[in-house]
């Protein structure tokens, strides 16, 4: 049997493309392609034009819709294993993991303050519900990471889901 | 007749002497100590325009300084440049801050200057110190979160200047006694210590200086090994060889400088023949938009100064830069609205989470004005607008902003700064040359003032679309692509500049000694720093270690390694006496 390739990183960040995300993560993991799910700038065609302006030659940037994401990030979708797929907000993680996008590891990298949300770790906060959508992927058996950049300190999402 | 440029290309022979035992320490008072933490202070604080934390934050400029309130000025010069080689490659995105150059360059200099350390080991004892600095940043980050709930009051209230002061005023006392007072007490307190101990050393157990010695000499191979693990990829890792063969062949003494020029010219052809010609567009060639005209260049240039010195003032975990951005649109709001409702929900609306790179990133501030100034003339903008032009385009430009500004401009002209200060022999230097930070402060300035300016002043002219039609046209690429082939042919340089490893180990064969260095020399010059950085290179890139680990084993077998078990000859007697591996 041919074990399925894992995407290359999952990661929540609302800040999608930036600096951690090109000056450190694509520095020390390989990647040849950032695929940004989320409606809203799927349908926006001038923050496509500024996201894939922002990144280096030699990565391909893709913005995909939610629904778009789940049916073309699949099992048979090239390049896995060097593809970074940034997502805004945990719910939008529930809704591609529903839709029959499976993985097993997800990175909580930023998540903006905001009406709502409380901070838990580093540049990182969320809402209760937030904060459910998580324990409820745990619980699935996804490893959730809040991480910013790698070598940095990092934390389980499962030590804070146990706390609380 | 022409104009004829003189290129001074100073040359010089390293000669590896052999270390000195314990420098003649600096009496180190509480003053001195105090300034010291002041210092360091002053190099995290807002009040230099922008220029702390690019500048005064590195350890080449401290090094200087301390060196300068020490009264060994050239000294102080060469410590920074040992110390900083470490950090050429270190990059803070987001707010995530790893090591902290900034305390190994104040206290490092200072602790070796009061302790007595010779110049050529500071980095050794400097490099644990940098690690310490994660604990105040986190410490920094989190006590700032509580100053933006004062602001939102502030806003509430429609006080435009006391949300200013929230921002560069009340955070102040927090970063000067997380910073100026541990930093001032470790000097102050740590200085006899560190004398003591190196007296200690010099009594009974010399080889221990030559071990530190060694270790900061590979430890310096870390540094460049950390710059490789971005720069030595794609198709352009033939530039590292062909700048270490070349430095390596003139025996070390080439002028960076010059260097860097051949260097520049060499990425200049390689873009051209990767990319093809340039396009014609350039920035700013797009036309204005219609302004209403209720803001001045003045406002708008009010505005920017404001964001240029105080963005980072009150720098936090939970909106990171979002006190600084409301900080900086206070002349705005003052001059467009004039209700104490329309004030309070102008502070509010940007009173949010913020946070890009603060040069490129200015460009958004500018587009923001322009909304803000077509709002108050009646357009209708609705916060949603505004917003959604700040949050999508803060993480876009700090993308691009650190690739250029921390990933390019400071790392270049750092190296050309600490080759000009040490001309060329960084690990070896006993004193330095002010030209050297000074060079570095120059280059610095004109970037993040003049690209800073320019991209928020052309954000207002514009609106938004200047983002897209400043990358547009494949500029930004080929900037990239060129700094890629520069950075490669400049750290080949460096590992000839700022690497210093070598061995004393001989061997008797046959009644003939084999000096081990020399044999290595006739196979190449320079070859042990090269394989030491491309080992780490390639435990970094391709065995995924940590630079900390690596720190400590480096220092670990740099000092124990130089323990005399080994055989070897004494060069002026040729008797056979026991060596480290190093020395």
């Amino acid at each position: 049997m041919n074990a399925i390739e894992e995407l290359g990183l999952v990661r929540i960040d609302d800040r999608l493309i930036h600096g951690q995300v090109i000056a450190v993560w694509c520095k020390h993991q390989r990647f040849t392609r950032i695929v940004v799910v989320d409606d809203g700038v799927a349908a926006d065609s001038f923050m496509q034009e500024v996201l894939s302006l922002a990144a280096p030659p030699d990565l391909q940037v893709d913005v995909l819709s939610i629904e778009e994401g789940i049916n073309s990030l699949g099992e048979s979708a090239p390049d896995r294993g060097t593809t970074m797929v940034l997502l805004k907000s945990p719910l939008a993680a529930k809704r591609l993991y529903d839709g029959g996008l499976k993985y097993s590891a997800l990175n909580v990298g930023g998540i903006g303050s905001g009406p709502g949300r409380k901070h838990i770790f580093k540049n990182i906060s969320a809402s209760e519900e937030e904060i459910a959508i998580l324990r409820y992927l745990m619980d699935k058996g996804v490893e959730i990471t809040l991480l910013t950049v790698p070598g940095e300190r990092s934390k389980a999402f499962s030590d804070l889901a146990g706390k609380s | 007749m022409g104009v004829s440029l003189v290129l001074m290309v100073v040359s010089f022979v390293v000669v590896k002497a052999a270390p000195v035992a314990q420098e003649e320490p600096v009496r180190m008072n509480f003053l001195m100590a105090a300034i010291v933490g002041i210092m360091y202070y002053l190099a995290l604080s807002p009040w230099f325009a922008n220029l702390g934390f690019a500048v005064l934050y590195r350890p080449l400029v401290a090094g200087t300084l301390v060196g300068l309130v020490m009264g060994r000025l050239g000294e102080g010069i060469a410590i920074g440049a040992n110390i900083n080689v470490l950090y050429l490659g270190w990059i803070s995105a987001g707010g995530s801050l790893p090591g902290d150059p900034g305390l190994a360059g104040y206290l490092g200099t200072a602790l070796a200057l009061g302790g007595g350390l010779s110049v050529d080991a500071a980095l050794a004892l400097a490099a644990p110190l940098g690690l310490l600095g994660s604990l105040t940043w986190w410490l920094r980050m989190s006590l700032c979160s509580i100053i933006p709930h004062w602001a939102d009051k502030f806003a509430e209230e429609g006080d435009i200047k006391a949300v200013a002061r929230s921002n560069y005023i009340y955070s102040q006392p927090f970063l000067f006694v997380i910073y100026a007072v541990p930093v001032a007490l470790a000097a102050w307190l740590g200085s006899a210590a560190i004398g003591a101990a190196l007296g200690w050393i010099a009594q009974h157990a010399i080889w221990i200086m030559s071990g530190l010695f060694a270790a900061s000499g590979m430890l310096a191979a870390l540094g460049i090994a950390l710059n490789l693990k971005f720069l030595l990829r794609g198709n352009v890792w033939p530039y590292f060889f062909i700048g270490f063969l070349i430095t390596s062949m003139m025996g070390g003494g080439v002028n960076l400088l010059v260097m860097a020029i051949i260097g520049a010219c060499v990425a200049f052809i390689h873009v051209l023949f990767t990319e093809g010609v340039a396009g014609t567009q350039l920035a700013g060639a797009a036309e204005a938009r219609e302004s209403p005209g209720l803001l001045t260049r003045q406002d708008v240039f009010q505005s920017w100064l404001r964001w240029l010195f105080f963005s980072h003032a009150c720098y936090n975990w939970e909106r990171m830069q979002g006190l600084g951005f409301a900080h900086s649109m206070t002349p705005i709001i003052e001059k467009l609205y004039k209700t104490k409702e329309d004030i309070s929900a102008a502070l509010k609306r940007h009173l949010v989470f913020f946070n890009t790179q603060p040069d490129i990133g200015g460009v958004i501030h500018g587009a923001v004005i322009a909304m803000e100034e077509e709002r108050a003339a009646g357009a209708d903008i609705s916060d949603d607008a505004i917003n959604s032009v700040k949050t999508g385009l803060m993480g876009p430009m700090a993308g691009i902003g650190d690739t250029i500004q921390q990933g390019i401009v400071i790392p270049i002209a750092l190296a050309i700064g600490m080759s000009i200060a040490t001309g060329g022999a960084v690990g070896t230097a006993t004193t330095g040359n002010i030209l050297g930070p000074l060079f570095f402060l120059v280059v610095v300035a004109a970037f993040v003032w003049g690209v800073g300016w320019l991209l928020w002043w052309q954000g207002y002219l514009q609106g938004r679309t200047a983002v897209t039609n400043i990358l547009k046209g494949g500029m930004l690429n080929r900037v990239i692509v060129g700094a890629g082939v520069l950075g490669n042919f400049i750290m080949g340089a460096l590992v000839v500049q700022f690497v210093s490893l070598s061995t004393p180990l001989a061997f008797m064969i046959g009644g003939t000694t084999f000096q081990l260095q020399a044999v290595l020399d006739s196979f190449m010059p320079n070859l042990l720093p090269l394989l030491l950085v491309l080992l780490l290179w390639w435990l970094l890139a391709k065995k995924n270690a940590s630079p900390t680990t690596i720190m400590v084993v480096v220092i670990l077998v740099g000092v124990l390694g130089s323990y005399p078990l080994w055989p070897g000859i004494n060069a002026e007697t040729g008797e056979a006496i026991k060596v480290g591996l190093f020395g």
